[in-house]
């Protein structure tokens, strides 16, 4: 293998670590906005709740 | 004629609830984020950053925030920093000039002999010398004292890949070392303003302001607003992305690019900057007013929507202030009923209040960690107080259906001064301004700021700040203060 080969392989092996680490980034990011919608279907659950709550035992 | 008042008393009150519901509205939008944004567009792009820093006798935080620069996460060589200098008369010179032996070819010194025109003309300087190059492909705004976390600036430039958009904020977040209480309810009003508001913003489509402590521009953007930065407003930066907007590009916050910034550490500072602030609003409310509550084109940024958002935060104190006169109005022409709608004011605002406190804690937990008292006590003792009064049903309205004066009780006093509350809430702030401008001990400016609460305060330097356009006051570019306390928090 020569050394033109190396260099090659080394620049490719640098762009795969690269998108890869884009990847990572996108993907939790990408989960953190999701997390977000959960929490707050979570809490108007909660708060849908109490609410009604409070109107039956008024 | 008393139907007719008890009809307008009760639409005062309604009105006093805007604030509160458009606040709502915003809210459910957060939630949507997770499906409507603007990840789907992004792709790992890396352009020519050139970082524009103002400084003024910035010499305590100028090398604290290079250092901070220059260890971001970025291809090499593919970002440069640019002090422009505001003829300081502080060591800002000595500092860029180690930085700059430092960073060789990555750190450069813009010097202005003549300064103190604001920061808008400070950072016109830096975009002039920056677009006469070719070198920058992206422009990163920013202040001096701002500190980037190392993959920010990878998470903003990602949205620049799309040629729509063209302007990027992230979320400032307040990084104070040692934290206090107003440093606390400043992180909570960040969370609730930045990481919340904006994320609703992407999701409708119109961006209220990007910060000016991290707004990054496309090279095609900049030049399509003119190469410069409005010199007329105290606002340069909602000016900024009003006309990025209005020029036909995009401006999205990505609220995972954090950086942390140094605010006010005293009632007396952060009300001369908030007041610089909605002053400014308040300005670009006019210079835009062919804008507001649009149809056609510029329905997204000026539309009703839009418009509801804006109108309802820069005129808060006068909703709060038709609700108090709506409520004590009741209660002088059928006092049942201004129980009543005292009952539906505070539930509604107690169902808002919980909900969107809750969902801020979900929001950032790291800082909710540190801010979270702060948060539930942000409306203020008072005004917790008031909604546990609502929701308890307790009393507060006298023995008699209609007033008169001749059987008037000191309990009747008491039921006014309750009513009257989201009234005197910001009168009550700005004494508690005054006392600490007067320069009383902390430990008495904070109880009474506890008791009164933060948003009170917000809303006391808005309506100063209606007040000081009316007046047309003197325009003055005043600085905040910065002492080089904002470190990386995690």
């Amino acid at each position: 293998m020569g050394q033109d080969d190396q260099i090659g392989q080394s620049q490719d092996s640098d762009l795969t670590s690269a998108a890869s680490a884009f990847a990572r980034l996108m993907a939790e990011d990408k989960r953190q906005e999701i997390r977000l919608l959960w929490w707050q279907i979570g809490i108007s659950a909660v708060v849908i709740a109490l609410v009604a709550a409070y109107f039956i035992l008024r | 004629m008393m139907d007719l008042l008890t009809y307008l008393c009760l639409i005062f009150v309604a009105l006093g609830t805007v604030p509160t519901l458009v606040s709502f509205a915003q809210f459910v939008m957060v939630g949507l984020h997770g499906i409507w944004n603007h990840y789907s567009k992004c792709a790992d792009y890396t352009p020519r950053v050139a970082f524009v820093l103002p400084a003024w006798n910035e010499a305590e935080v100028l090398g604290r925030s290079i250092d901070s620069l220059m260890q971001i996460d970025y291809p090499a060589g593919a970002w440069r920093i640019y002090v422009v200098d505001d003829a300081s008369t502080d060591h800002t010179p000595e500092v860029m000039r180690e930085k700059m032996v430092q960073y060789p070819g990555s750190v450069f010194h813009l010097r202005r002999e003549k300064g103190g025109q604001g920061k808008a003309h400070t950072l016109n300087h830096g975009i002039t010398a920056i677009l006469d190059e070719n070198w920058a492909e992206a422009v990163m705004i920013m202040d001096a004292d701002v500190l980037f976390e190392p993959l920010t600036l990878r998470r903003m430039t990602r949205h620049l890949a799309d040629p729509e958009i063209g302007g990027v904020t992230a979320y400032v977040k307040e990084g104070s070392t040692p934290d206090h209480l107003l440093s606390r309810f400043i992180a909570f009003e960040y969370i609730t303003a930045q990481a919340a508001a904006r994320r609703a913003q992407n999701v409708m489509g119109a961006m209220v302001c990007m910060a000016g402590g991290a707004q990054l521009h496309s090279r095609e953007n900049l030049l399509a607003i003119g190469g410069a930065i409005d010199t007329s407003t105290l606002a340069e930066d909602t000016y900024t992305t009003f006309k990025t907007q209005l020029a036909g590009r995009r401006v999205v916050i990505d609220a995972n690019a954090i950086v942390w910034a140094e605010e006010p550490d005293s009632i007396a500072a952060l009300w001369k900057q908030r007041l610089r602030w909605g002053r400014g609003n308040l300005q670009i409310t006019a210079a835009f007013r062919h804008l507001w509550f649009t149809s056609g084109r510029l329905t997204t940024l000026g539309g009703l929507p839009f418009g509801l958002l804006w109108f309802s935060a820069a005129l808060t104190p006068l909703f709060m202030i038709l609700g108090a006169v709506g409520l004590v109005g009741l209660y002088f022409l059928w006092a049942p009923w201004a129980k009543e709608a005292f009952d539906v004011f505070w539930l509604a605002t107690f169902v808002v209040y919980f909900a969107e406190t809750l969902f801020c804690f979900a929001i950032d937990p790291v800082a909710s960690r540190k801010c979270w008292l702060e948060g539930l006590i942000f409306p203020g003792l008072v005004s917790v107080a008031l909604m546990v009064v609502a929701i308890s049903g307790v009393k507060i309205t006298g023995s008699t259906d209609r007033l008169s004066l001749a059987t008037w009780s000191w309990g009747d006093t008491a039921a006014v001064l309750i009513l009257a509350w989201t009234g005197l809430a910001a009168p009550a702030a700005w004494l508690v301004y005054r006392i600490d401008r007067a320069g009383a001990p902390k430990w008495l400016r904070n109880a009474l700021l506890l008791v009164v609460g933060y948003g009170p305060l917000l809303c006391a330097i808005a309506f100063a700040a209606i007040i000081a356009q009316l007046r047309k006051a003197d325009l003055k570019w005043d600085k905040t203060i910065k002492s080089g306390k904002a470190r990386i928090q995690t």
